[in-house]
């Protein structure tokens, strides 16, 4: 008997833990598992994750999957022997990178190590022009040869980027053809197919990150599809979550690994807290997580995720897909204070980590760090540290702080605890700051989502510094990347270059590439099982002045475009916008450099679950204790039990709201009302 | 308007009475004023300069700024003492922050300034640098009142004079070069005054490119503006000097803190400029420093040096102070930014006339190439004396220098004149216990290479090489990283102009470390039509079809190549950085290659032992040029070779959150 599938669910593995989350679409009724991480093949956490969750793959209608694997693969260099086919007299392009180094002044620093050592970068004569002709033919020869020191040298994966390719790959395409015809199995990737655009250096890295992950992923996703079937009955497709804040098919995922990479904290920020934004009204949100040794922000604007096409991995590995800008923070719990020898008290970006961890944990740490500063402040109770399921010793926290701070200034613990806790927070409202305004947005205008295990304590402070009126807290904040991955679409991105200044430009030939990029969108798309009433297109340009450097991408609409007037006028406006300037006309031509056309699958969204809750606002409250506040020191506030906190509950601060994943800090003049999905909507007065 | 900044600083106003914890937080044993306020402001200090770092990377007209990065920012109060810089500005224009500001107090009373008021200035001898990089300065009124200014500098990619590109190496006066600005109210009341454009315009190439760079320009100082307003704005004025002061005095502490744990004593070196092209028999160019120590007193005396060419290569004095402090930042990064506090604690002697400190008119166009690349490697060299007894990864041989490649022309594409400006990238030191980077910029600029792909969509040129010139390294223990070998055919006839040096006198070792491998220049090489250029080549007619073969210079080697491990000659071996027959010439480590395909490479160890054993027996050739023992480079010795991991916790990144 056919069982109904209405079921959908997200599964995201962490370090830590692999979280699992279903959704009843009919029912609303919404499963939750956490279990602990089984690496290196991770496939027994999320089958325990399921179980745990009480989750049946028979009834299940779409599985999200938000694969770590690709990021891990990369930094902890554990991707396939790879080579690298290019250009002749080109060789230095990957390790040269663009010459710059991370910061003014150090010569002791050096970049991450390169995925291919110059001896595996090969060669081979050919050049096209940059604007698509032929100049030097292929030196097929040479592909032979290439392909015979691949065989020797026991290379998997072949990363093949020649010069100015994407105006005419066809030597590219001939490439595979010969290396297919010497190593039938050999992984090959095509700088045209992963990113079909300018700037050598950058196309070259992200095609090599991806032929370096490639079979990596083929092997990780072909295995789960196979435990899921094997053990949880589950034969249907698996949608892969993506940087770019939306899912894409297994096949395309296998071909375009690139496109998945750092997909956990995009699909928090995109699925969770753009939505938990929009649930109380808010198109415009900052999404911040915190972890124990990183924090990241990403920027949602009028409903849409603040995209980048220059992210990087690491300092010099560009992964040039269109990426939503998350930006990482080297401050979470376990990040460490410590006074300079000029006198000033810094904290991070050395971090004790979960070992020893925080001083508090008596586990050998004598650092003071940002958890041992909310102890401290009162903020963590130290008899409830997750939820009371682990002992921490606050006296251990005063030590830290008052030897390793207090002594150098002549403070208290708690002195010291305040100013590091400031201190911290200052490095975060730069971030948040420099995400906001030096794109010309206005911060005052964004709602902050925390989630994650210490944002929640900042998130008010924070929202104050820089001129936000709201904090919303969602209800899960430890299951944002799951949960997000199940309110995502799945979305195509695919550019064709153009490279064309005004007086160059030829219509015709513009829209009948568009209508070729729209139509691999749509194939693309009904490959996945899309139905046309589900398919939605996005057609874009990317304009600059030519001989900038950047562009912006402009939206143009459906219809047929037959003149630059209205392009160049959103261009202009655009670039007034962010930066309040524009040339004067004529000054320098328009470029049209590339076409970009978005491709989206609807999927059904679950919405949160309603909250039913007999409990009333007393019954929530736990007791009052001291805690400290900016502005006020420490002061009486009542202890709430997020738990118990019904619907419609409302509240002032000073108050703390405590849950086994999170504590959130209400400072004085905030008022705290709860919606009803649960979420904390915190109105905080200036 | 006057207001003495009170050096002794004040508590910092506390935002609300508070009980407990909170009226102790302004207290800090040595900062004056509230840790946290201070905290804010000079992150906020750094980051104004950033951010408009990033607005002229975005929307400034020419690649060399735009994508290049040849362009800073900086803060500075309103008596013109430096405040912060951006993360990845231009060092080489640091110093002439300072100067400028001043200089244009003294030319315009501040109380002539008006709101809006933003000033252009480039002249060299009062600016520092060359005329190219043109300074628009606005000072930042808070209410009626002069807080701050701002500073924006941006290589222009000409300025008039002969040449395309207005690099002149055979320029003897000023007057060769490009048009000098003198301190010029261009935008008043932020109006353009189109009139005192045109007059800059007319006497310069492309000037309409010219003027979107300008106004990327002006963009810059104007958010350095509003960013300064908003933290006075919060704070108050008050708050905002005391914070500048404080910036100082906690720089000036750290690094009092650092010159203290340095030995006492006096220390020289000597660098050389390959010619002066305008004397007959081309000279050789000697910089010359003497430093001493004592206390926390660092002095640099450059009195010594050469007298100044008559060619273009020197630098003003502005200039000078600009190399020591670089040299000095590189040997303390965790001083980042540079600002008064540093610049008040170094002395920095010199004696007019000669080439580090050049007077009105000897020209200044080739000051980055030739004196200031020179002053801040014999800066470091001379740090490395007491440096290497206490710090001993914080010494550094010489690393890649500029080569300016200037061409103009008229591009058939935009049908519009071009001036097309590029610089090297090369090999960084050895460091003492580790291999240079290669392929990297000059350590003045945190700049990025232009990509190929772009260059040739903007400019009539085409690449058909852009990588490493294998053997290029300064060999040693550690060896220097590799040089850039660029071959490019034109596809248009141009004007074409190098200002560069180390041709000759390449980039030193230390220790025992080779020199690096010298830059070159050379037109159809391999052809009948060959002819070497050299890094002197003045308007030199080009015609479509010619190809430019065009090399930069490798880093310097650090310690003995007998002592480096065979292992890591062998492996660059087989990365092909360097040629079986280098590697057997310079290291005596003698390399079979079986099969190539296969990777199979191995050390013939007999061979080997005898090769090196006559190698050491024989000793490398000493002298200034490439590949070659330096004689004074070898006497600078470390007491020890640090560990990476001993190193590790030293290295200081500076740069915005999350960048």
């Amino acid at each position: 008997m056919a069982t109904k599938r209405t079921w959908v669910v997200g599964t995201d593995i962490g370090g830590t833990f692999t979280d699992v989350i279903g959704v009843n679409l009919e029912t609303g009724e919404q499963r939750l598992g956490k279990v602990p991480s089984t690496p290196p093949t991770y496939f027994d956490g999320v089958i325990n994750g399921l179980a745990r969750a009480g989750l049946k793959g028979d009834q299940v209608l779409s599985f999200r999957h938000g694969a770590t694997v690709s990021t891990n693969a990369i930094l902890e260099r554990k991707g396939v022997k790879t080579a690298l086919i290019t250009t002749e007299g080109f060789r230095d392009v990957l390790g040269g990178g663009r010459a710059e180094r991370i910061s003014a002044f150090e010569l002791d620093w050096d970049p991450p190590e390169l995925i291919i050592a110059r001896r595996n970068v090969l060669t081979v004569r050919e050049r096209i022009s940059p604007y698509g002709e032929v100049v030097t033919k292929l030196a097929e020869v040479e592909v032979r040869r290439a392909a015979r020191t691949i065989k020797k040298r026991g290379i998997e994966s072949v990363a093949v980027v020649y010069i100015d390719s994407f105006m005419n790959p066809v030597h590219e395409k001939r490439t595979r053809e010969i290396l297919h015809e010497e190593l039938p199995d050999l992984d090959v990737t095509l700088s045209h197919e992963v990113l079909p655009q300018m700037l050598e250096f950058e196309r070259t890295c992200t095609t090599v990150l991806n032929a370096y992950i490639s079979p990596i992923l083929k092997n990780y996703l072909g295995g789960l599809s196979r435990r899921l079937k094997r053990d949880w009955n589950y034969a249907g497709s698996i949608l892969v979550t993506t940087s770019g804040g939306g899912v894409i098919g297994m096949e395309e995922a296998v071909k375009f690994p690139a496109k998945t990479f750092h997909s956990s904290p995009v699909s928090g920020a995109v699925g969770l807290a753009g939505y938990i934004g929009s649930l109380a009204g808010f198109e415009n949100v900052i999404a911040f997580e915190t972890g124990g040794t990183t924090n990241n922000v990403s920027i949602i604007y009028k409903g849409k995720p603040a995209i980048t096409h220059e992210w990087k991995i690491l300092w010099n590995v560009p992964c040039c897909l269109p990426s939503v800008d998350t930006i990482y923070i080297g401050a979470g719990g376990g990040s460490i204070g410590w006074v300079d020898k000029g006198g000033m008290l810094n904290v991070g970006p050395q971090s004790m980590g979960a070992v020893p961890g925080p001083a508090c944990y008596g586990a050998g740490g004598t650092e003071p760090t940002n958890t041992d500063t909310q102890i401290v402040l009162g903020r963590i109770d130290p008899d409830y540290y997750l939820g009371g399921e682990m002992k921490v010793d606050g006296r251990l926290s005063h030590k830290a702080l008052k030897e390793k701070i207090g002594n150098h200034y002549g403070w208290d613990a708690e002195t010291s605890a305040a100013n590091m806790y400031l201190v911290a927070m200052t490095n975060l409202m730069m971030a948040m700051r420099l995400q906001t305004v030096s794109r010309g947005w206005d911060p005052r205008d964004f709602a902050i989502v925390p989630y994650g295990g210490g944002g929640c304590m900042y998130a008010c402070d924070l929202a104050r510094e820089i001129g936000a009126t709201s904090v919303i807290v969602p209800p899960l904040p430890g299951y944002a990347s799951a949960f997000g991955a199940i309110r995502v679409d799945v979305k195509h991105e695919f550019t064709t270059p153009l490279h064309k200044i005004e007086a160059e430009l030829d219509f015709k030939k513009l829209n009948r590439e568009f209508d070729a990029l729209v139509r691999k969108g749509v194939k693309t798309l009904e490959r996945e099982g899309m139905r046309p009433d589900q398919i939605e297109i996005e057609r874009y340009v990317d304009v600059k002045y030519f001989s900038q450097a950047r562009f912006f991408t402009v939206e143009v609409g459906r219809e047929p475009i037959h003149e630059l007037g209205r392009i160049t006028e959103d261009f202009m406006n655009a670039m007034q916008l962010a930066y309040g300037y524009t040339l004067p006309p004529g000054y320098a031509p328009v470029e049209l450099v590339n076409l970009r056309v978005i491709a989206r699958g609807e999927l059904p969204k679950p919405d949160l679950p309603e909250l039913k809750r007999d409990t009333t606002l007393e019954q929530a409250k736990k007791r009052t204790r001291k805690v400290w506040f900016r502005d006020a020191g420490f002061i009486q506030a009542t202890i709430y039990d997020r738990e118990k906190l019904p619907v419609g509950a409302s509240f002032d601060g000073p108050a703390i709201i405590e849950q086994p994943d999170t504590t959130t800090v209400m400072p004085p003049h905030t008022h705290c009302s709860v919606d009803k999905y649960g979420n904390l909507i915190i109105r905080v007065d200036r | 308007m006057t207001r003495k900044a009170s050096k002794k600083a004040q508590h910092g106003k506390p935002s609300a009475p508070i009980g407990g914890v909170k009226e102790r937080l302004a207290m800090s044993a040595d900062i004056g004023m509230d840790l946290i306020t201070f905290e804010v402001m000079r992150n906020a200090f750094v980051a104004a300069c950033y951010e408009a770092s990033t607005t002229i990377e975005r929307v400034a007209y020419h690649p060399v700024v735009g994508m290049g990065r040849d362009r800073s920012n900086a803060l500075l109060t309103r008596d013109g003492r430096l405040v912060a810089h951006g993360f990845t500005d231009a060092a080489a224009h640091y110093a002439s922050f300072g100067p400028s500001v001043k200089e244009l107090i003294k030319a315009v009373p501040l109380h002539t300034m008006k709101p809006g008021d933003t000033f252009l200035f480039s002249d060299p001898y009062r600016t520092g640098s060359h005329v190219n990089d043109t300074r628009l300065i606005r000072p930042i009124f808070h209410q009626d009142e002069i807080v701050a200014f701002g500073c924006t500098v941006i290589h222009w990619a000409d300025m008039g004079g002969p040449m395309p590109g207005t690099f002149n190496p055979e320029a003897t006066t000023c007057y060769a070069e490009g048009i000098r600005i003198p301190p010029i109210r261009l935008f008043k009341e932020d109006k353009l005054d189109e009139e005192l454009f045109s007059f800059i315009a007319i006497n310069i190439r492309s000037a309409t490119e010219r003027r979107a760079d300008l106004q990327a320009q002006y963009e810059a100082s104007r958010l350095i503006d509003r960013r300064v307003k908003e933290l006075c704005d919060r704070y108050g004025r008050d708050t905002l000097y005391q914070a500048f002061e404080e910036q100082f005095n906690y720089t000036e502490r750290l690094m009092l803190a650092e010159i203290a744990q340095l030995p006492d004593g006096s220390w020289e070196f000597e660098d050389f400029g390959d010619q002066d092209v305008m004397t007959p028999g081309k000279p050789p160019i000697r910089v010359h420093c003497r430093m001493t120590k004592k206390g926390t007193k660092l002095r640099f005396d450059w009195t010594d040096s050469g007298p100044s060419p008559r060619g273009s290569w020197g630098c003003s004095y502005a200039t000078l102070t600009g190399g020591n402090y670089l040299g000095f930042m590189i040997c303390f990064p965790q001083l980042f930014p540079l600002n008064e506090g540093i610049v008040r604690n170094l002395e920095i002697v010199s004696k007019k006339g000669t080439c580090v400190d050049v007077v009105e008119p000897a020209p200044t166009t080739g000051y980055a190439s030739g004196a200031f690349d020179k002053v801040e490697a014999v800066t470091i060299a001379c740090l490395a004396g007491p440096l290497g007894k206490v710090q001993p990864w914080r010494v550094y041989p010489a690393a890649v220098s500029l080569t300016n490649l200037c061409m103009g022309g008229f591009n058939p594409r935009t049908k519009k004149q071009f001036v097309q400006y590029t610089y090297a990238v090369g090999g960084e030191n050895a460091r003492t216990y580790k291999d240079g980077k290669s392929l990297i910029f000059m350590r003045f600029c945190n700049a990025r290479t232009i990509p190929q792909e772009l260059e040739e969509r903007w400019f009539p040129v085409l690449y058909t090489r852009y990588e490493a010139r294998p053997d290029s390294c300064g060999h040693g223990t550690y060896r220097g990283g590799f040089a850039l070998l660029r071959e490019l055919t034109l596809q248009t006839d141009v004007t074409m102009t190098i200002h560069g040096d180390r041709e000759k006198f390449t980039p030193f070792g230390l220790s025992g470390g080779l020199n690096g491998g010298g830059c070159n220049l050379f037109i159809n090489k391999g052809t009948k039509k060959e002819f070497n250029a050299g890094m002197y080549a003045t308007g030199v007619e080009l015609k479509k079809g010619d190809k430019i073969y065009y090399a930069s210079s490798g880093g310097g080697g650090f310690g003995s190549p007998l002592e480096r491990d065979q292992k890591l000659v062998l492996d660059d071996v087989m990365d092909e950085w360097l040629s079986v027959e280098a590697a057997k010439k310079f290291y005596g480590v003698v390399i079979k290659v079986v099969d190539r395909e296969a990777l199979d490479y191995r050390i013939d160890e007999k061979a080997t032992a005898l090769a090196r054993a006559k190698l050491r027996k024989q000793g490398y050739k000493e002298g200034r040029g490439s590949h070659q023992l330096h004689p004074k480079g070898k006497l600078i010795k470390v007491d020890w070779i640090p560990t990476e991991e001993e190193v590790a916790p030293h290295i200081t990144v500076s740069r915005p959150p999350g960048w």
